[in-house]
C-alpha cells in the first residue's frame, strides 16, 4: 500500500471530519428513536392491520369475482352461448333467484321457448328445493324431496328440451307422471310435470316440450 | 437492545467512520449525517451479536454501503438536485484544500473503494465483500483510481 496515498487519504479524512456537535445530536436522536420504539411498534401494528385489511378486501373481491364467474359458467353450462340468463341476476329487475322477492308469475315474462332453460337455471340453484310428486295408475302418490344427484340429472335432461308443436297435454297418454314443485326459500316458485320421462309441461300450460334421453 | 451508555459508546466509536464513508460517496453533509443516523438505528434495531469488534465494524461498513446505495437510487434523489449543486459555492467551499477537491474529483465508483482501502485500511477482499463485487473489480477500481488521483495531484506537485 502506497504510504503517500495513505497520507493523502488521511488528510482528506481530516478535511471531511463531521461537525463537532454531530455526535451529541446523534446520541439525542438515537435515544429519542429508541424510546419511541414502543409507539412505533404500535404504528407497525396498525400497518400490519391495514395490510391484513387490504388482503381481506382483495380476497373478498376475488371470491366475489369467482362467484360471478362460477355463476356465469353455470349459465353457460345450460347451453346458452350468450349467457343472457345469469342466475341470480335479473334482466328485468325483479327476478332475483333465491331471494324472497321472486314472483310466482315471473315465469310468464319469458317467451315460451325459453322456459325449460329458466327452469334448469332455477334447479341448479343451491337454495332451490324441489319436491317430486309421483303418481301411479291408481292415482296414489307420494311426495319426496329430490336429492342433489336427481336434480342434476333432471337439469341435464331439461337441457335438450324442445317444443313439440304437434302434441297437446290431452294427447299425452302417459303411464307415469311426475310432478315437480320448485320452492325457492320455501316459497313455491314454479311447478312442472314430466310424463314418461319424455315430455315436459310447465304449470298447466298447453305447450309441451320433448325431452331427449 | 442498547441502553444509554451503549448508544453513547456506539456513537463515539463508529459515528465518524460511518459519516466519512457516507460523505465520501454523497459529498453532502446533510446526506452523510442522515445516513449515519440511519445506519446506527439499523444497528440498534438489529440487536445482533458480533464475534468481535472487527466483525461489528465490518457489519457497520456493509450496512453503510447498502444504505448509501439505496439513498443514491431512491426515487426522491433521482428527481431532486441537492441545494449545494444549484447555489453558489459557500465561503467554506472556497477554503477547501486543493487535496480534498482532487479526491472528490474522482468518479463516483472509484471514491468509495479508494477511501475504504487507503483510510479504513480494508483489504481488497473485504471491500469486495462490503460492496458486493468481485476482488478483480475492486483491484481494477483501485488501480485506475490511483492513477487518476496521481495524475490530478501531479499537476499540483503533491506526488
Amino acid at each position: 500500500m502506497s504510504e503517500n496515498m495513505k497520507k493523502i487519504y488521511q488528510a482528506y479524512a481530516d478535511s471531511i471530519a463531521p461537525a463537532p456537535d454531530m455526535q451529541e445530536r446523534l446520541k439525542r436522536q438515537l435515544y429519542a428513536e429508541m424510546q419511541g420504539e414502543r409507539p412505533r411498534k404500535r404504528n407497525y401494528g396498525r400497518g400490519q392491520f391495514s395490510r391484513w385489511l387490504v388482503v381481506a378486501c382483495v380476497l373478498f373481491l376475488v371470491s366475489g369475482g369467482c362467484l360471478i364467474y362460477a355463476v356465469m359458467g353455470t349459465s353457460r353450462q345450460t347451453g346458452r352461448a350468450d349467457g343472457r340468463w345469469i342466475i341470480g341476476a335479473d334482466t328485468g329487475g325483479t327476478r332475483l333467484l333465491g331471494e324472497k322477492n321472486v314472483a310466482d308469475t315471473d315465469i310468464e315474462r319469458y317467451p315460451e321457448k325459453e322456459k325449460p332453460w329458466i327452469l334448469q337455471e332455477m334447479l341448479e340453484l343451491d337454495s332451490v328445493i324441489v319436491f317430486c310428486n309421483t303418481e301411479d295408475g291408481s292415482g296414489a302418490g307420494k311426495q319426496m324431496r329430490m336429492s342433489e344427484d336427481e336434480l342434476w340429472s333432471l337439469c341435464e335432461s331439461l337441457q335438450s328440451a324442445t317444443i313439440c308443436e304437434d302434441i297437446t297435454p290431452d294427447a299425452i297418454a302417459s303411464e307415469s307422471a311426475v310432478r315437480y314443485q320448485v320452492l325457492i326459500q320455501y316459497k313455491p316458485f314454479i311447478s312442472f310435470t314430466v310424463y314418461d320421462g319424455k315430455y315436459l309441461q310447465i304449470e298447466d300450460e298447453t305447450t309441451i316440450y320433448k325431452i331427449k334421453n | 437492545m442498547e441502553d444509554h451508555a451503549g448508544i453513547a459508546q456506539l456513537v463515539e466509536m463508529y459515528a465518524s467512520m460511518i459519516y466519512r464513508i457516507a460523505y465520501t460517496r454523497m459529498q453532502n453533509v446533510a446526506d452523510a449525517e442522515d445516513i449515519t443516523q440511519e445506519v446506527l438505528l439499523k444497528y440498534l434495531k438489529a440487536d445482533k451479536t458480533f464475534r468481535d469488534e472487527e466483525h461489528r465494524k465490518m457489519w457497520l461498513i456493509r450496512v453503510t454501503v447498502n444504505t448509501i446505495k439505496s439513498n443514491v437510487t431512491s426515487a426522491w434523489r433521482r428527481h431532486t438536485v441537492a441545494l449545494d449543486d444549484v447555489t453558489e459555492p459557500s465561503y467554506e467551499a472556497s477554503d477547501l484544500p486543493v487535496l480534498k477537491e482532487k479526491v472528490e474529483k474522482l468518479p463516483e465508483r472509484y471514491r468509495l473503494p479508494m477511501f475504504l482501502y487507503y483510510y479504513e485500511e480494508l483489504s481488497v477482499k473485504e471491500i469486495a465483500h462490503v460492496t458486493k463485487s468481485t476482488e478483480g473489480t475492486v483491484k481494477s477500481l483501485l488501480s485506475r483510481g490511483r492513477k487518476m488521483l496521481r495524475d490530478e495531484l501531479k499537476e499540483d506537485d503533491y506526488v
